[in-house]
């Protein structure tokens, strides 16, 4: 498969888990994970690959999904998998529902942050390439967002 | 003392200078050290993956085209055709379905730790081969319908290659190669 399947094959775990940490719902993940490295093929061909670009276009795939499906129902973050029957899809960790139901309620940018911080493979310097946002924000509102979390897995 | 330090320290992105300060701190400091444990244990949580299993889906890089933008003329021909299919499809018996048969795949790859094989007949799922004790070669037999089948093998979940015991290879989608069986397999 060349560079693309290689890097296809090594981020797509990471985008994945990207994504369910930011939706809750794997069947949605598996759906925006095929959107974003299609709209990577259609727009920027298979030449060199980078990280940073892919999650800045799953980025974009998640909250176009979101602009038109607004607004979320608040108390829908059940960190289930998608889908009617479980059986057929990716099967959440039990104990990971508990983390995924608390980043659900943190605010959607610092939820954001702490995805791709926690997910792997990113510098704050590529975060704030991705999020445009500086890399001073950045420290702030990543450490400001586990704390929340902290908070609400002490509630649990 | 910057709060913002403990983050930074778990998603090391501290300078040489802020790690030094930041141990001292650590020594020094009861309540920083107690928020300094409390969340790198949860960062062992955190950073857990939430599902074991992920997902791989076929990917296409042509531009796929809505339905809703086409133009009347061409609706039009949509169904002109989707018409004329339907009453091929009508007059037509379908085909007999042809048994499956079994297709043996073989693959020296004596360094690896895990052979997986991905094609159309898996849905591009990834499935393990079985180590032949310590010849070297790992193997699968599946049992398939005698058609056209697509597929590579994946070494070590990471690197992909073709069969090289298949003549018939395509470009993927990704500028690597699949081999190619015909229906009914290899003469």
């Amino acid at each position: 498969m060349g560079d693309f399947g290689s890097f296809y094959l090594r981020h797509r775990k990471e985008l994945f888990h990207y994504l369910l940490r930011m939706t809750g719902d794997a069947a949605l993940s598996e759906d925006l994970l095929q959107e974003s490295f299609t709209r990577f093929l259609d727009r920027y061909g298979r030449e060199d690959p980078t990280l940073p670009l892919l999650f800045t276009i799953a980025r974009n795939a998640l909250f176009d999904h979101w602009r038109k499906r607004r607004p979320l129902p608040s108390g829908d973050w059940s960190g289930e998998t998608g889908g009617e029957n479980p059986e057929e899809g990716v099967i959440v960790r039990e104990e990971a529902r508990a983390v995924l139901r608390a980043l659900g309620t943190l605010p959607e940018d610092e939820r954001d942050l702490l995805s791709l911080a926690v997910t792997g493979g990113l510098s704050y310097r590529e975060i704030a390439a991705v999020s445009g946002l500086s890399e001073g924000n950045i420290k702030v509102r990543i450490h400001r967002a586990r704390r929340k979390l902290r908070d609400l897995l002490r509630e649990e | 003392m910057k709060e913002e330090w403990i983050s930074q320290f778990i998603d090391d992105e501290l300078t040489l200078d802020e790690k030094i300060a930041f141990v001292g701190t650590v020594h020094e400091d009861g309540p920083f050290r107690e928020e300094c444990l409390d969340l790198l244990r949860q960062e062992k949580r955190l950073r857990e993956p939430p599902s074991r299993d992920v997902p791989m889906p076929a990917l296409s890089p042509r531009p796929r085209r809505s339905l809703l933008s086409f133009r009347p003329l061409q609706w039009a021909l949509v169904l002109l055709v989707a018409g004329v299919a339907l009453v091929l499809a009508r007059n037509l018996s379908p085909p007999a379905k042809e048994a499956n048969v079994p297709y043996r795949f073989v693959v020296y790859q004596p360094g690896a730790d895990r052979v997986e094989i991905a094609g159309t007949f898996t849905g591009w799922d990834r499935v393990s081969l079985k180590r032949s004790g310590n010849s070297g070669y790992w193997e699968i037999v599946l049992s398939l319908p005698p058609v056209e089948h697509r597929y590579s093998y994946v070494i070590d979940g990471e690197r992909t290659m073709s069969d090289p015991t298949v003549p018939g290879r395509e470009r993927d989608d990704f500028g690597g190669e699949n081999s190619i069986i015909p229906p009914g397999g290899m003469a």
